[in-house]
């Protein structure tokens, strides 16, 4: 099913700094190097002023496209200059096995023609060595530079798809926290009304009653005083009898939430063992709220990513924690293991609030464990 | 004032600037001349050339090794904008040491050095091969001191084994063809050759040198913080 990511996640974000990372440019020069180095154990018995002009012309050209975004094509230009001189001077072939080396590398085999054809018509032993080893060197390096691109184009998907579902995760994570003061406000505002509806009137009634039986009693009238009391008596006792039915409509209904828990638990696809240890009855509602989600997010996994032939809840309070196990043993070993967004930000939510969520697999059994802590 | 200037103004500052460009040329004039080449002297120049290339260029190592460069980097002023104005800068304080050094000959040898614009040209040329080598020598060093000190060690075995500093006819022949890869080689190859009357000898050596001034504007002109 899922599978823990942190060191996955860390090989896509990119290498350590402290590695050596040697790259195809890096061994695109040492090979130029090499080559030129053999370049001149070849010009040297001959050199002469146009042999070293060309040597170093030939490094002037790759030196131009390392330093400037040159189109490829323009090295034919100097491979055309090299070749017609060493139509003249056919020991300057030696230059071109360079050139074709550029144009394998950026794999462009039609410009080679021109070299081709040069080196054909004044061949040697070491010319054709060296060319052969161009070549190979050279589509060898392109091979290479072209798996790299991939991969880093694969990894940039990628770390733009992990940018996405963060934002996503962030704003998911603001709505809920704005939902929850909206709720608390809806909720104070409902203990407002209530109060002020049920409770104000009596007490308002009984306080302006209790006043005129003083004003009575005053007067000497105390018959009518002794009346009125009775009446704030009842007013004052129905206050009472509202006081506790408000409290009654205020007070979170836990059974209510365990309820809920229970009847998803028992209304899931598969056969459920559920248990639990505790009382769940004083517990702050987005623990609650959020025991409820993650239980029902892992009853999703299940469903679509195994088939159990039974399912373990088990949900503990303590004093300071709730814990929760979710365990299946229908894992399919077919499927490869990852941590989707579900749970991952099932682990957000959790972590948000302090706790934790860890992830326990075997061959056929998964394990969820899930803590939450109930004080700050 | 524009880089152009303040590059100038920014060199002759060092009063060792002012006696390297106007004074160091003429104690080589003295070198008495030969029958069959040019006077010593003209050749030795050559590592004078080579030695006030690095002095000279010592802003550009210092602008980095300060960090004016990361400032510079920041303004509006491009790189090949600063790197172009103080080369030409430089070049125009040796273009003056090369005067000073023909008007010297001309008075001293007469006669005797003859085509002195074509030597003014070859001398052009060098010089700013010179200090292309500097820029891109500079390059490998963060420190200019460490720089320098490495530098005149290898310069004068360039010089040396180049016929800069010894007439070419004494090297043995044996090495002439490894020592053509040194870029100062170019120099006395030139004196020789329009002194035997080789146009296109000379031609190439000018060719020679400017493409060995390409490749080394192009390593020492990539921007390092």
């Amino acid at each position: 099913m899922h599978f823990p990511v942190d060191w996955k996640q860390k090989e896509i974000i990119g290498v350590p700094k402290s590695r050596l990372d040697i790259l195809p440019r890096h061994i695109y020069w040492v090979l130029i190097g090499i080559q030129l180095l053999l370049t001149t154990t070849q010009i040297i018995p001959t050199t002469g002023a146009s042999t070293i002009f060309l040597f170093l012309y030939t490094i002037v050209s790759l030196l131009v496209r390392w330093r400037l975004p040159l189109p490829v094509f323009t090295m034919i230009i100097d491979t055309l200059f090299i070749g017609i001189i060493s139509l003249y001077y056919p020991a300057n072939v030696i230059f071109l096995p360079i050139f074709i080396f550029y144009f394998c590398v950026h794999n462009k085999p039609l410009f080679t023609l021109p070299a081709l054809i040069a080196i054909c018509n004044n061949p040697s032993f070491f010319t054709c060595l060296f060319l052969l080893g161009a070549i190979i060197s050279g589509y060898l390096l392109f091979l290479w530079e072209r798996q790299r691109t991939e991969l880093q184009a694969e990894v940039d998907t990628l770390h733009q798809r992990i940018h996405g579902m963060t934002q996503n995760e962030e704003h998911l994570l603001r709505d809920q926290y704005r939902l929850e003061q909206v709720s608390r406000l809806t909720e104070r505002q409902r203990i407002a009304e209530i109060l002020h509806d049920n409770l104000g009137h009596e007490l308002t009634a009984a306080h302006v009653t209790l006043k005129a039986s003083s004003a009575l009693s005053d007067q000497g009238n105390i018959e009518k005083a002794r009346f009125m009391q009775q009446k704030a008596e009842q007013r004052l006792g129905a206050a009472l009898g509202q006081l506790r039915k408000t409290v009654q409509q205020i007070e979170p209904n836990d059974d209510l939430d365990l309820k809920r828990v229970t009847t998803l638990v028992h209304s899931f696809a598969f056969p459920v063992q559920f248990s639990t240890t505790g009382s769940f009855t004083d517990i702050p509602a987005a623990i609650h709220q959020l025991l409820y989600v993650s239980v029902q997010e892992s009853l999703t996994n299940i469903m679509k990513h195994a088939t159990p032939t039974l399912v373990n809840v088990y949900m503990e309070r303590t004093s300071a924690i709730i814990r929760a196990v979710i365990e299946n043993d229908g894992l399919d070993q077919s499927l490869p293991l990852h941590v989707g967004n579900g749970l991952r930000y099932m682990r957000k939510r959790i972590e948000a609030v302090n706790g934790s969520l860890s992830i326990h697999h075997n061959k056929t059994t998964f394990r969820l464990i899930i803590i939450l802590p109930l004080k700050e | 004032m524009n880089l152009y200037l303040f590059a100038i103004k920014e060199d002759i500052r060092h009063p060792l600037n002012i006696i390297l460009i106007f004074l160091l040329p003429l104690p080589v004039l003295f070198i008495p001349a030969n029958t069959d080449s040019y006077p010593f002297g003209l050749s030795l120049y050559g590592m004078i050339i080579v030695y006030s290339s690095f002095l000279l260029s010592r802003p550009v190592v210092e602008d980095r090794m300060k960090g004016i460069s990361v400032r510079i980097a920041a303004s509006p002023i491009s790189t090949l904008r600063y790197l172009s104005s103080h080369l030409l800068g430089y070049l125009s304080l040796l273009v003056v040491q090369i005067c000073i050094l023909l008007l010297g000959s001309l008075i001293i040898h007469g006669n005797a050095v003859a085509g002195r614009l074509a030597l003014f040209t070859l001398y052009l040329t060098f010089g700013i091969m010179c200090l292309s080598m500097t820029l891109a020598w500079n390059v490998l060093f963060k420190s200019y001191n460490i720089s320098f000190g490495i530098f005149s060690g290898f310069a004068s075995l360039m010089c040396l084994f180049s016929g800069v500093s010894l007439p070419l006819f004494l090297l043995p022949s044996s090495i002439i063809r490894y020592i053509m890869f040194l870029p100062t080689y170019w120099l006395p190859y030139g004196l020789d050759a329009w002194f035997t009357g080789d146009i296109s000898a000379f031609i190439q050596a000018h060719a020679i040198l400017l493409v060995y001034s390409c490749i080394f504007l192009l390593i020492g002109s990539k921007r390092r913080l």
